[in-house]
């Protein structure tokens, strides 16, 4: 298993920023490298710490509470911002979930008070309306160029995309904002998504997409080694039978991409 | 007379026979019955109580309530306990209506002592009908995120209601948990903290990966630890505002713990007293310190607090054994990372060999986010040597992170229905075996009414005395 190198992965704030459980994730990925005879070394990087992101294949930063989530945000962009902006224009992969998404955007506008710049590499932003409007809560499923995704959303920021690309359409829940039914972002190597659940291990078409592009950005195309995923296929049709989305869901990445069905609705199309 | 309080009283007294006649133990439809017809129930119930006594936390407030209440019995006082598993608003009226005269007599007239165990999002409300003498506030950890989004929210929807406590009741609160222990700030009330000083070897200076409140409830810094007990409950300093954990009133040093029990030294001033309890891990601690820490509170003496929780089991459900069809079977329940990690530690480390059955449900009772099952160490069960079943509303995704966790095998989904999945491995385990279940709330409920319709345990709404 020689011809797949070594993968570092950079850890954000995995104290700070864990709120949904997010760091199942991380786990999904070792474990999928590890089936494989791949070794994946994680870093944790809290509070303080400035590495040198060119050193790193794939980054992740989960969701915080919003006090927790302000004292991150000052660090990443201050601190971290500019070798991390930089990665990430170079192609560094990475997953931002919830919150970690919300901060790598233009910035955070809070009910009250200031807004919270972000790192400004998504091209979107996020606004609370406070009391205004309900918290984005509940089960969710959304469909685009990786087929159909699930995972649990729990936010009150609404993110409008402003350039960057939906990672998909929302079929049952709210997505980004609950309006546009736009879910998630993807610029360059980069996915934001708000799914968590946790999101990689019941979407491994994501996990296996993201370990691809960072073995291609090391120059090596050999598809990864196929791993018996009956387990994950049990767990998402378990998701779609309880939302009552299509029951071929998941037979094989969506034709449809960006199509204009129905927003937020129920896809009852089998 | 109070003809409103009556015919509230007669509803109640109406919706508990048609609950029982449906064959189940009402525990709240009773009382949200009766608060709809008379909304001030609870307010004018109460009201007559001798005194009150209010515990709200996380985890283990039903066994901490129920240890406490074992001490209260020691101490010959009669008692009203919400014990039977509601612990809304709705099921603090059931627990009073059935104890009441439709003339709307509390107790014939008996001074008695309420205890009740409060859910966190009802706290603010209950405070304010049921005026208690004392409030115990265990911890506070995520727990069903999708009901109270927010970790600090908890808390600060609790601070104005416990400041408007007056100055004759008391605060009883966890000095090891930075948040609950903030929660004593700038109160009228007289606050009495209890904590563990000490574990043998204080093994665990790392804070696990489920710790939840690691900054400065003060001014949001990195708080330090010197010890950890178990997630982010142990000694802590914020080095930016010299914040610390508050001294002790009642305290615990451990001398020894294993998966048969816990010894450990209790203290309150110069008594000391050497304890035992039968029931294992580091949050029963907790749960009995808590316990033994109200009591005293409440005038119940030291030696006898510590007497009364020794002798006292397990709360329904928590960590319970079952002898069931010639086998042996151990209940644990499972709701928030925190919890299962203290489970799974004790099923590792010496529990192994049964057959393993998992209900993970998201019933709203549960939490509909199932999320949290991958902040739990289920790692630590790999190499458990025998069946492992997964059943449960999200079965499938309890088989998935038991995947990932490194479970030999594929765990084996089973139907649904909680009921046929116990009866199932029930018959799948071997005479004489040991049939292990971890189980989240409504799917524990179900658990357990399948073993009692076996015939193996009481309904715990039959259990004797109140």
């Amino acid at each position: 298993m020689t011809q797949f190198p070594r993968l570092r992965l950079a850890y954000l704030y995995p104290r700070l920023m864990n709120l949904y459980s997010d760091t199942g994730n991380v786990w999904c990925l070792r474990q999928r490298c590890a089936w494989r005879g791949i070794d994946l070394v994680v870093d944790e990087l809290e509070l303080g710490a400035e590495p040198d992101f060119a050193q790193y294949d794939l980054a992740f930063i989960g969701g915080g509470e919003d006090r927790q989530q302000t004292i991150a945000a000052h660090d990443l962009v201050h601190t971290k911002g500019p070798a991390l902006r930089e990665a990430l224009s170079n192609g560094l992969v990475c997953l931002a979930v919830c919150g970690g998404y919300q901060l790598l955007g233009n910035y955070y506008r809070p009910a009250e008070g200031e807004d919270l710049p972000g790192l400004g590499f998504f091209r979107a932003h996020t606004r609370h309306f406070g009391a205004a409007k309900p918290r984005c809560v509940g089960n969710a499923a959304a469909e685009g160029p990786y087929g159909w995704l699930v995972g649990f959303e729990n936010h009150g920021g609404r993110t409008m995309l402003t350039g960057s690309e939906p990672l998909a359409r929302v079929r049952v829940g709210f997505g980004n904002n609950g309006d546009d039914s736009t879910e998630g972002a993807i610029e360059g190597n980069a996915i934001g998504t708000y799914l968590h659940g946790s999101f990689l291990p019941k979407n491994p078409a994501i996990a296996d997409d993201l370990l691809s592009r960072a073995f291609r950005r090391r120059g090596v195309e050999t598809p990864l080694p196929l791993l018996d995923d009956r387990a994950e296929g049990q767990a998402r049709a378990a998701m779609f039978r309880k939302l009552g989305v299509a029951k071929d869901a998941d037979s094989g990445p969506s034709e449809l991409g960006f199509s204009k069905r129905g927003r937020g609705g129920r896809d009852g199309a089998t | 007379m109070q003809p409103r309080l009556s015919a509230a009283l007669a509803a109640t007294r109406l919706a508990s026979w048609a609950s029982a006649a449906g064959g189940r133990g009402g525990t709240s439809l009773p009382g949200l019955v009766g608060l709809r017809v008379e909304p001030l129930l609870v307010t004018k119930l109460a009201g007559q109580l001798d005194s009150a006594i209010v515990v709200a936390g996380t985890n283990g407030k039903t066994t901490t309530a129920a240890w406490l209440g074992a001490a209260l019995r020691a101490d010959r006082r009669p008692l009203i306990h919400n014990r039977e598993g509601s612990n809304m608003l709705r099921g603090v009226a059931t627990t009073l209506a059935k104890r009441s005269a439709l003339s709307g007599r509390l107790g014939g007239g008996r001074p008695l002592v309420g205890l009740f165990e409060v859910d966190e999002a009802a706290l603010p409300v209950i405070l304010g009908q049921v005026r208690p003498s004392i409030v115990l506030l265990t911890n506070l950890f995520r727990d069903q995120l999708d009901r109270y989004s927010e970790l600090a929210l908890v808390a600060d929807h609790w601070r104005a209601p416990l400041r408007a406590m007056p100055a004759s009741s008391t605060l009883v609160l966890n000095a090891d948990d930075p948040l609950v222990a903030s929660l004593g700030d700038d109160v009228t009330a007289r606050v009495l903290y209890f904590g563990v000083d000490s574990w043998p070897g204080d093994r665990r200076a790392q804070l696990a990966s489920s710790a939840d409140s690691l900054y400065c409830p003060g001014c949001g810094g990195a708080l330090a630890f010197s010890s950890v007990a178990y997630a982010h409950l142990g000694h802590y300093r914020c080095p930016a505002c010299g914040r610390e954990r508050p001294a002790v009133a009642v305290s615990a040093r451990v001398i020894s713990e294993g998966v048969h029990g816990t010894s450990l030294t209790v203290s309150m001033g110069d008594q000391s007293i050497e304890a035992r309890l039968a029931t294992p891990g580091r949050y029963n601690v907790y749960n009995a310190v808590a316990a033994i820490a109200a009591a005293v509170t409440s005038g119940v003496p030291l030696d006898r607090a510590v007497a009364a929780v020794e002798a006292a089991k397990g709360a329904f459900g928590r960590a319970e054994t079952i002898e069931a069809a010639r086998r042996t079977v151990r209940l644990y329940l499972i709701k928030n990372p925190t919890g299962a990690d203290e489970v799974l530690r004790l099923l590792a480390s010496g529990l192994k060999g049964g057959d393993l059955l998992t209900l993970l449900s998201d019933n709203a009772a549960d939490g509909l986010d199932v999320s949290w099952i991958w902040d739990a160490e289920f790692e630590l069960l790999a190499g458990w040597g025998g069946r492992v079943t997964c059943g449960g509303t999200r079965a499938e995704d309890m088989a998935l992170r038991l995947k990932y966790a490194g479970i030999a095998g594929s765990p084996t989904v089973v139907p649904e229905d909680v009921g046929e999945a116990v009866r199932s491995a029930l018959e799948g385990t071997p005479v004489g075996g040991t049939l292990v279940i971890v189980a989240t709330y409504t799917a524990m409920l179900a658990a357990r009414d399948a073993l009692a319709r076996g015939g193996h345990v009481r309904q715990y709404w039959q259990k004797a005395g109140a």
